[in-house]
């Protein structure tokens, strides 16, 4: 953002803070007496408010990639997302399509993912390129797997493929794959 | 000042003052109410049932410290809030008992490109993205995210705020630099 204090002084972390929540009731009231006050840090507050809403309007419209937990796959369904889950075993394929009433695929990976300094997971073809990589996915502490996102109308433009996800952990120095995960992607399927 | 005028004026007569008072302080109520509502139209009845308060003490001169408006529209805000807090809570149940949970969503702030937002917020590096999912959607406070993270929750709001300024950067281009 433009820069981390208003002129008045006060921090812009703290608008964020006190906006999701995480001000004790002191320091939040501390905040709203400045934001009565301070017409620079009320944009920004603003600001702050109308990025959250379209974040959770992203999420909510089933439009984003990402690793999620399952407080965040229990919300989704509660607010309607339709979510189709795989679960490959690591070195198998599975069968998978796309429905016309799918919103979200959910891939649970399952694998020991502790104790890496970084966890990467790559989304292939079978026998060719790489889709897309990411680096340094976060891992859901005392989980044994990996819970990723992806937009169903994304998948719905793929060919019938056999595409792969491949996780690998990095420690120290030295690279190596985890589990990788085989999808018999049928392609877009209708009834 | 705008509160000494609508004071010093007779009632009805400082018009545009109040239009300014208005325009000035309803964006601050509506936050106000958005943050401990949680819901838009209960924000919109709050910014409402302040400003009649608001308006109807500057006129009747019931305003001791005019010079303090602010503070005092802050006040009048937490006092009807949690009014309405209690009716908003009724209202939940009720939707939550009988309405179909897909209508009770609120709606999208106007102001952004939606796409844009979409766009960048899939560019992110995957804990940002993971981040900004669990605050903005799942409303996950820094201490839970701490814990499922297993990090500080210290670090937990730098990175926060990181990935919140790193999407911003992204939606609004260079301007906001």
């Amino acid at each position: 953002m433009t820069s981390e204090q208003c002129s008045r002084g006060a921090w812009l972390g703290d608008l964020l803070d006190y906006w999701v929540g995480d001000l004790d009731r002191d320091e939040a009231e501390r905040v709203e007496a400045h934001l009565f006050e301070c017409s620079e840090c009320a944009e920004r507050l603003a600001d702050i408010a109308t990025m959250a809403a379209a974040v959770a309007e992203a999420v909510r419209g089933a439009r984003v990639q990402s690793i999620i937990s399952d407080a965040v796959l229990n919300k989704l369904s509660r607010d309607g997302v339709r979510i189709r889950t795989y679960a490959p075993e690591p070195g198998t394929f599975i069968p998978c399509a796309i429905w016309p009433e799918d919103d979200l695929v959910v891939s649970r990976l399952r694998g020991d993912f502790s104790g890496y300094d970084e966890l990467t997971l790559v989304l292939k073809a079978d026998e060719g390129p790489e889709l897309s990589r990411n680096v340094d996915i976060p891992l859901i502490s005392g989980t044994r797997e990996i819970l990723t996102a992806t937009s169903a109308s994304r998948l719905r433009r793929l060919p019938s493929m056999r595409l792969r996800l491949i996780v690998s952990g990095r420690r120290g120095e030295t690279e190596q794959v985890i589990g990788e995960y085989g999808l018999e992607h049928g392609g877009a399927m209708s009834r | 000042m705008l509160a000494n005028a609508i004071a010093s004026a007779a009632p009805g007569e400082a018009h545009a003052e109040e239009t300014e008072l208005y325009r000035r302080f309803a964006p601050r109520v509506r936050l106000y109410g958005l943050r401990h509502l949680r819901d838009a139209a209960a924000a919109q009845d709050l910014v409402q049932e302040v400003f009649i308060v608001v308006i109807e003490r500057l006129r009747s001169g019931g305003i001791r410290s005019v010079e303090a408006i602010g503070s005092f529209i802050l006040g009048t805000s937490r006092t009807i809030a949690s009014d309405l807090r209690r009716t908003h809570q009724r209202r939940e149940r009720l939707t939550e008992t009988f309405a179909d949970r897909a209508i009770a969503v609120g709606p999208i702030e106007p102001t952004l490109d939606q796409a844009r937002v979409d766009d960048c917020l899939n560019s992110l590096p995957p804990r940002d993205r993971t981040l900004l999912v669990l605050t903005f959607y799942a409303e996950k406070k820094a201490s839970d995210i701490a814990s499922t993270f297993e990090m500080a929750a210290g670090a937990v709001r730098v990175a926060r705020h990181r990935a919140l300024t790193r999407l911003r950067d992204c939606v609004m281009g260079e301007s906001s630099r």
